[in-house]
């Protein structure tokens, strides 16, 4: 799999210095996990976090003596990388993202139909973030909006484009208040994708606002 | 739109001096002093050169790990848990991208900043319960609070004033991409291009002397 859309550089030193609500925190993770080029970049940053520490971190208090008790054997050795980003091999699909990032199994949530193809899946919401599921069908294509704020929106299976810009499993769309679009389902497959939102979702058609009332997004 | 608006004045970079070159110069041979320890550890698991790296950075790290509230480890045990991760995970420690110093603060910063999501989770879990609104991430506990405003705008020497104000805003006081733009008045786009420039020099200078 390659991932041709990745976060910005603020969303990934946003991730690496843990400073984002749970919901794009969870986005950026589950991201990241997948994407060797966005681990090296969060490793950068949290390079660069440890340096302004180090720099900046001038106590001189007193060395305490080292505990020998607390030093293993060293078979015991560790081979996880140190750092956030934590790499989990390629995408599993769906129901390994549920299971992994979102702690339930897929058979437990809660589809709500809209009607022409559409189903939606609210997660949580908490300041004002809300974090949703979308599923599309093939060819379905999405009512033109923009937003309130800042939405990172991860392709979790199949695609669609937004323009000229085409969004596969694992890559990243990343939306604001000057964005305007209407993403529109392509290839054979259902496409479903796990957004995070602030705000509201602003929709040009009637209809459209119609049904957002009843579905909160 | 994030909350949390009632927030402190960031540190201008015009409240800062720069350090001399000497004392840099000092810095850099005690870094490399540092760096040898660790590669002692990792290539020869070598207990006295970890007990020279404990005795100068557990202090250090346990000075930066602030109180973590209610129900969490002390400071104390945080830093031993950092300590123990630099031994345990010394093999991967590249001396070519970070020197020891910078790679324990990595380390030191990861484990802090774990601890202090997995404590706000927990407190907002808490707060549902109880029918409140969950409380946004505590910004009581940015870096500002432990670091050297100098020492930092040394690192940023080269970066122009706008980019450097975001950096320090990101990095020291803990503030996200959105929380700056709307600090600072400026737009989304503007944020994210003065944090891409920023970058791009900070990477090229981090490649070799950090």
């Amino acid at each position: 799999m390659s991932v041709n859309h990745h976060p910005s550089e603020a969303w990934l030193m946003d991730y690496a210095l843990g400073n984002l609500p749970d919901a794009f925190e969870t986005i950026l993770t589950a991201h990241v996990g997948t994407c060797p080029s966005c681990r090296s970049d969060v490793a950068l940053d949290e390079r660069l976090g440890g340096e302004i520490l180090a720099r900046g971190n001038q106590t001189h208090a007193a060395p305490r003596p080292v505990d020998p008790d607390m030093l293993p054997e060293v078979d015991s050795f560790a081979d996880d990388l140190p750092s956030r980003a934590v790499d989990v091999g390629a995408n599993g699909g769906f129901d390994f993202f549920v299971r992994t990032y979102l702690k339930c199994s897929s058979d437990s949530l809660r589809w709500r139909r809209l009607g022409g193809g559409l189903q939606i899946c609210r997660l949580t919401e908490e300041d004002n973030i809300k974090m949703w599921l979308l599923k599309a069908r093939p060819g379905k294509v999405l009512p033109q909006h923009t937003h309130e704020g800042s939405e990172l929106t991860l392709v979790l299976k199949g695609a669609y484009f937004c323009g000229e810009d085409l969004f596969k499993a694992g890559d990243i769309e990343d939306a604001d208040e000057t964005t305007y679009h209407q993403p529109m389902v392509t290839g054979n497959d259902e496409c479903i994708c796990l957004a995070a939102t602030e705000g509201s979702l602003k929709f040009d058609s009637l209809v459209a606002r119609l049904a957002q009332k009843f579905v909160g997004i | 739109m994030y909350p949390g608006s009632d927030l402190p004045d960031p540190i201008t970079m015009a409240q800062i001096t720069p350090i001399d070159s000497a004392a840099e110069a000092r810095e850099q041979k005690r870094r490399n002093h540092e760096t040898a320890l660790l590669v002692q550890v990792r290539d020869h698991g070598d207990r006295d050169a970890f007990e020279h790296l404990f005795a100068l950075f557990a202090p250090r790290v346990t000075n930066y790990v602030p109180s973590l509230g209610v129900d969490a480890e002390g400071p104390d045990a945080v830093a031993q848990d950092v300590m123990l991760a630099v031994w345990t995970k010394a093999r991967l420690f590249d001396a070519d991208k970070a020197s020891a110093r910078t790679w324990i603060y990595t380390l030191a910063r990861n484990r802090y900043i774990d601890l202090k999501r997995s404590q706000q989770r927990e407190a907002n879990a808490f707060q549902r319960l109880q029918h409140d609104s969950p409380s946004a991430i505590d910004k009581g506990d940015r870096a500002a609070n432990y670091v050297d405003a100098a020492a930092v705008a040394e690192l940023l020497k080269d970066v122009p004033p706008e980019q450097a104000e975001v950096i320090v805003l990101a990095f020291v006081e803990g503030y996200s991409h959105r929380e700056i733009a709307e600090r600072l008045g400026v737009s989304i786009g503007t944020t994210k291009s003065r944090i891409r420039l920023a970058f791009k020099k900070l990477r090229e200078r981090m490649g070799v002397t950090i």
